[in-house]
C-alpha cells in the first residue's frame, strides 16, 4: 500500500438520486478534506448532510446512482478495497445503543480487529492503547447493557480507532447524549484530530462547542454545498439569509451578526465577552427589560413531598415539591439522575410514589379513574418516540390514539386532519413512522400525545436531536397550546430552549427542587448552568438571558451613529 | 459480601471445560454406588462453597425431595426384580431392584442439576463465547449478539409499557381487549428492534465484518492453577476409564454390586480430587483473601417510614441501629 495520502476524499462535482426518486439528495458537490482538517458538516434535516457522509465510507454508500468522481486515500472509488475502507475510515453513527454488538466491552473493543484477522497480540496492544487513552479502565470487565448512554457513545468511538483509521466520520454522534457527554465527546474528537493528526468529518446540530475547533465548516441546503469556509469566515449574507444558518450558529457569532459589527466574529463566550466590552464599557447603560409575564395563580400540578424508588440501591425523588402554573410552559433542568425523567412520570401515572401525594387540577392523582386521566387531564410524550408506532402509516398510527375517544369514524378523521395540520405533518400522514426523519417523528409522536386532548402535556426530552429552526417550530405550536390554556412541562437539557421559549423553570437536584422561578429569577442566579447570551452579558445586562434580549439591549444603548 | 472472583471462577475455559465434561460423564455414566456418592457429594460442596444459600436451598428444597420422589415412584411403576419388599394393592410387587434403581438414577439427575448450576457460575458467557469460537467463531458471534441485545429487548418492551401507559393505552379489560394491547406493543417493539438492526448491520459493516480471515480475540491467560486443574481432570478421567470395567455395578434383576479393586479404589481417589477441586480453591482463596463485609443493604425498602423503622436512613444507607436489629449483620460486621 503507498499512498501518499495529503488528501483524504476529493469529491469532483459529485450528484447522487436516491433509486426512485427524481430529485438528486446530493448535486454537484465539490469537496477536498486534507489529513488532519476537523470539518463540521451543517445543515436543516433532509439537507443531504447523512447522504454525503455516508458516500465518503464506502461501506455505507446507500443504493442509488452516483455521478461524478469520488477518491479515497488518492485512490478511485473502484480501486479502494473494503480491508482498506475497513481500516483507514471510521464512521460512528447517530443511537449508541444499536452500534454495540456484544455483550461485554473487551468483545466489542476486540470486534474491529478480529475482523482486520489481526493476530491476538497486535489486538491486545491496540486494546491497550485505546484503554489507557480513553481512561476505560473501569469499564473493561462490564457488561455494555449496563452502560450509561455517554459511556456507550465512547466504546463506540474506542471500538472504532482500535482499527485505526486516519479518518473518522460521525453522523450526528452527539443527538442521543446529554449535554455533559456531549460535550466529552466532542472533547475528545477535538484531541484526536490536534494530538493524532486524524481527519474529523462530522455533523452536528450543537454548534456552540464544536464551531471552535473546526478548521472547516460546510453548509448543505437542498443536496447543495451552499458554504465550504472556515468558522471566522463565514459570509454575513449567508447569516441574513438562510434562517436554518443563522438559528444555527453559536450565541457570540449571531450576536455580531445582529449588529452587524465589522471583523471578524467571535466563536466562544470569552470572545464575546471582550467584543461586548469594547462596545459597553464605560457608559452608562439602561439595562432594562419587559418582565416575564404574571404566572397565574391556579396551580396545574402540585407535586408535595414526594418520594420514589426504583429499586434497592436508592431514592431517585427524595421529597420533590413542586408547583407548576395552570397555562404555563413549564422546564424541568438538572443534571442526569438528578430525576426529572421520574418526576415527570409520577405526574403522569405511569409510576406509582412511594409516599407523598401529585395533584392535577386540583384533584389528587390517586382520584383520578384511568379514563378520566388520559381522556384529557395528562399525557406524556417518551423520550424515545419509536415507543408509540406501530402501524405501516402515521395516520393509523394517529387513528389509534383516538381508538377509545367515543367519537365515531367522520370525527375521529377530522380531529386527525387538524392536529396534523397544526403541527404542520399533514403531508407525512401517508409515509412509514420510520421513513420520516427524527424531527418529523417527534412531531407526529406529539401529535399522538395532543390527540389525547390533554389539560396537561408532559414532554421527555422534546428538543433531542433536533435543530434550532425545528426547536423553534415546536416552541411556537407549545406556546400556542399554552395560550389555550393548557399547561406544558417538560423535561430538558437544553438551557438555551428553555431560556428563550419558557415561562418557568425549576431545577432539580439529587431528586428535589434546588431553584424555581420564571426566566428572569431562574437563570440570571446561575454561574454555570445558564445560556451563553447570559454567560457573556453578565457584567452589562444582569437580566438578559437570551440573544435577542442582549442585542435588543445592546442597540438601544449604542449611540445612533454606528 | 463481594464475589470472589479468583481460585474455579477464574478457569481458563479449556480447563473448566474439562472438568464439566470429567464431572458430568463421571455423574451419569457410572454405575458403582461409590463413584456416584463421590460424584453427589462433591457436586452438592462444590456447589455450596461457589454458590452458598443459594445452592443449598436448590439441594434442600428441590433437590432432595425429587430424589426421594423419583426412587419411590420407579418403585411404584416398575416391577423388575426378584427381592420383592410387599405386594400392592394392584396386585404388582413393589420390588427392592426396582427402588434401589430409582434411587440410582435420581441421585444421576441430581448429581447432573448440581453441575449445571455450578456451569452457570463457573461459566459465563465470554467463556462460552471463547470455547465455540474455537470452532466457529460466527456462532461464537452469534451468541455474543444475542447476549448484547436480549438485555436491549427487554429494556425496549420496558419503555414501550411506560410510554403506552403514559398516553393511557388500555390495559386492562376483557381478554380480547388485553391481548390486542399485548399485539399493539409487540409490533411496536419488532418495527423498532428491525429498524435499529440496520444501526447494527452498518456498524459491523463499518468496522469490516466479512472481511476474509477473521481472527478470535483471546482474552483468557493460562495461569498455574489451569495447569493443575487441567492435570489432575486428565488423570482422574483416564483413570476412571481405565477402572470401569471393574466398577460396573448391575441392578437387574439383583442388585449386584463388586467391591473396588486397587484400581477402583485408585481412581476414586482421583475423581474425589479432581471433583472437589472447585470447593478447594475457593476455600484457599478465601483464607489468603478473606471477604469483607458490604454494608449496602440489599433487600426490603419502600418508603421512608418504613425504612425509619428498619434503621434505614433516607438516602439507602444503612444506621448503625440497623446493625443491630439484624444479628446476622453484627456478625459479618465483626468479620
Amino acid at each position: 500500500m503507498n499512498i501518499t495520502p495529503t488528501e483524504n476524499f476529493i469529491l469532483q462535482n459529485v450528484s447522487f438520486t436516491y433509486p426512485g426518486q427524481t430529485e438528486p439528495a446530493l448535486r454537484q458537490i465539490d469537496l477536498r478534506v486534507a489529513q488532519g482538517e476537523f470539518v463540521v458538516v451543517c445543515g436543516a434535516s433532509g439537507s443531504g448532510k447523512s447522504t454525503l457522509l455516508r458516500l465518503l465510507k464506502p461501506e455505507l454508500t446507500p443504493h442509488g446512482k452516483t455521478e461524478g468522481s469520488v477518491r479515497f486515500f488518492g485512490q478511485e472509488a473502484s480501486a479502494f478495497s473494503p480491508r482498506d475502507s475497513a481500516a483507514m475510515i471510521g464512521f460512528l453513527l447517530q443511537d449508541p445503543e444499536y452500534q454495540i454488538v456484544t455483550d461485554d466491552v473487551l468483545g466489542e473493543l476486540a470486534f474491529g480487529g478480529e475482523n482486520l484477522g489481526l493476530p491476538n497480540e497486535e489486538i491486545s496492544l491496540r486494546m491497550a492503547e485505546i484503554a489507557a487513552y480513553f481512561g476505560l479502565e473501569g469499564i473493561l470487565e462490564r457488561k455494555t447493557a449496563d452502560l450509561s448512554g455517554g459511556q456507550k457513545q465512547l466504546l463506540s468511538l474506542a471500538a472504532v480507532l482500535t482499527l485505526q483509521p486516519r479518518a473518522l466520520i460521525l453522523d450526528e454522534p452527539t443527538s442521543q447524549l446529554d449535554p455533559t457527554a456531549a460535550d466529552a465527546l466532542l472533547h475528545t474528537l477535538t484531541r484526536l484530530c490536534r494530538e493524532n493528526g486524524i481527519t474529523v468529518i462530522l455533523s452536528e446540530h450543537r454548534l456552540e462547542q464544536i464551531l471552535p475547533a473546526a478548521t472547516r465548516v460546510l453548509v448543505m441546503e437542498k443536496g447543495r454545498l451552499i458554504a465550504d469556509c472556515p468558522p471566522r469566515q463565514m459570509d454575513r449574507a449567508l447569516f441574513t439569509g438562510n434562517e436554518f444558518v443563522y438559528r444555527s450558529m453559536p450565541t457570540p457569532l449571531r450576536l455580531h451578526a445582529a449588529l452587524g459589527l465589522p471583523g471578524p466574529a467571535p466563536l466562544h463566550v470569552a470572545e464575546g465577552r471582550q467584543m461586548l466590552a469594547g462596545l459597553l464599557e464605560g457608559r452608562e447603560l439602561q439595562t432594562d427589560l419587559p418582565p416575564a409575564p404574571a404566572a397565574s395563580d391556579e396551580p396545574a400540578v402540585e407535586c408535595n413531598n414526594l418520594w420514589f424508588a426504583y429499586n434497592a440501591s436508592g431514592y431517585v425523588l427524595r421529597g420533590l415539591d413542586l408547583t407548576v402554573p395552570k397555562g404555563s410552559f413549564f422546564a424541568l433542568m438538572g443534571a442526569n439522575a438528578a430525576g426529572k425523567s421520574t418526576a415527570l412520570s409520577v405526574m403522569g401515572g405511569v409510576l406509582t410514589p412511594g409516599s407523598g401525594t401529585v395533584k392535577l387540577l386540583g384533584k389528587p392523582l390517586k382520584k383520578y379513574s384511568r379514563k378520566e386521566l388520559y381522556r384529557g387531564t395528562a399525557a406524556l410524550l417518551p423520550q424515545k418516540c419509536e415507543t408509540l408506532f406501530a402501524a405501516a402509516t402515521i395516520r393509523e398510527d394517529l387513528l389509534s390514539a383516538l381508538a377509545d375517544s367515543g367519537l365515531n369514524k367522520e370525527e375521529k378523521l377530522q380531529r386527525m386532519r387538524e392536529t396534523a395540520r397544526f403541527l404542520d405533518i399533514e403531508p407525512l400522514l401517508e409515509r412509514h413512522p420510520y421513513d420520516v426523519s427524527g424531527g418529523e417523528m417527534q412531531r407526529a409522536a406529539l401529535a399522538m400525545v395532543l390527540l389525547r386532548d390533554p389539560q396537561i402535556i408532559l414532554l421527555d426530552e422534546p428538543t433531542k436531536g433536533i435543530d434550532n429552526v425545528m426547536k423553534r417550530a415546536l416552541a411556537q405550536k407549545l406556546l400556542a397550546l399554552c395560550a389555550e390554556g393548557k399547561t406544558v412541562v417538560m423535561v430538558s437539557h437544553d438551557t438555551e430552549f428553555a431560556a428563550e421559549y419558557c415561562t418557568g423553570c425549576a431545577m432539580l437536584f439529587r431528586g428535589r427542587t434546588a431553584a424555581v422561578g420564571d426566566k428572569r429569577r431562574f437563570f440570571p442566579q446561575h454561574y454555570f448552568y445558564t445560556t451563553a447570551a447570559a454567560k457573556m452579558a453578565r457584567a452589562y445586562f444582569p437580566q438578559a438571558v437570551t440573544e435577542e434580549e442582549v442585542t435588543a439591549l445592546c442597540q438601544k444603548n449604542m449611540p445612533a451613529a454606528t | 459480601m463481594t464475589k470472589n472472583r479468583l481460585g474455579f471462577r477464574s478457569a481458563h475455559p479449556v480447563s473448566a471445560l474439562l472438568f464439566f465434561v470429567l464431572a458430568v460423564t463421571a455423574s451419569t455414566a457410572s454405575t458403582h454406588p461409590l463413584t456416584l456418592g463421590i460424584c453427589f457429594c462433591s457436586a452438592a460442596v462444590c456447589d455450596i462453597a461457589l454458590q452458598g444459600k443459594k445452592a443449598a436451598r436448590l439441594l434442600t428444597r428441590v433437590l432432595l425431595p425429587m430424589l426421594a420422589l423419583v426412587s419411590a415412584f420407579n418403585g411404584l411403576y416398575n416391577h423388575y426384580g426378584v427381592t420383592v419388599l410387599f405386594r400392592m394393592r394392584s396386585g404388582n410387587n413393589f420390588t427392592l431392584e426396582a427402588l434401589v434403581y430409582g434411587l440410582v438414577f435420581a441421585v444421576k439427575a441430581c448429581s447432573a442439576v448440581l453441575w449445571l448450576d455450578l456451569t452457570a457460575e463457573a461459566l459465563p458467557s465470554d467463556k462460552v463465547i471463547f470455547l465455540f469460537g474455537r470452532f466457529s467463531p460466527r456462532l461464537a458471534l452469534v451468541i455474543s449478539m444475542v447476549l448484547r441485545f436480549l438485555p436491549l429487548i427487554r429494556r425496549q418492551a420496558g419503555q414501550i409499557n411506560a410510554a403506552q401507559k403514559g398516553l393511557g393505552a388500555l390495559t386492562d379489560g376483557n381478554l380480547w381487549r388485553r391481548l390486542r394491547a399485548a399485539a399493539h406493543r409487540l409490533s411496536i417493539l419488532i418495527s423498532w428492534t428491525l429498524e435499529r438492526g440496520i444501526d447494527s448491520a452498518d456498524s459491523m459493516r463499518a468496522r469490516g465484518y466479512g472481511l476474509k480471515g477473521r481472527t478470535q480475540y483471546n482474552r483468557f491467560a493460562f495461569s498455574p492453577l489451569d495447569a493443575a486443574l487441567t492435570a489432575i481432570c486428565a488423570a482422574a478421567f483416564a483413570l476412571y476409564l481405565l477402572s470401569l470395567k471393574g466398577m460396573a455395578a448391575v441392578y437387574n434383576p439383583v442388585v449386584t454390586v463388586p467391591f473396588p479393586n486397587a484400581a477402583g479404589w485408585l481412581s476414586s481417589a482421583a475423581l474425589a480430587a479432581a471433583l472437589l477441586f472447585p470447593a478447594i480453591s475457593e476455600h484457599l482463596t478465601l483464607r489468603r483473601h478473606p471477604p469483607r463485609a458490604d454494608h449496602t443493604v440489599k433487600e426490603g425498602f419502600v418508603d421512608p417510614i418504613r425504612n425509619a423503622e428498619f434503621g434505614m436512613r433516607n438516602d439507602g444507607e444503612p444506621t448503625f441501629a440497623c446493625h443491630l436489629k439484624r444479628p446476622d449483620r453484627i456478625v459479618s460486621l465483626i468479620l
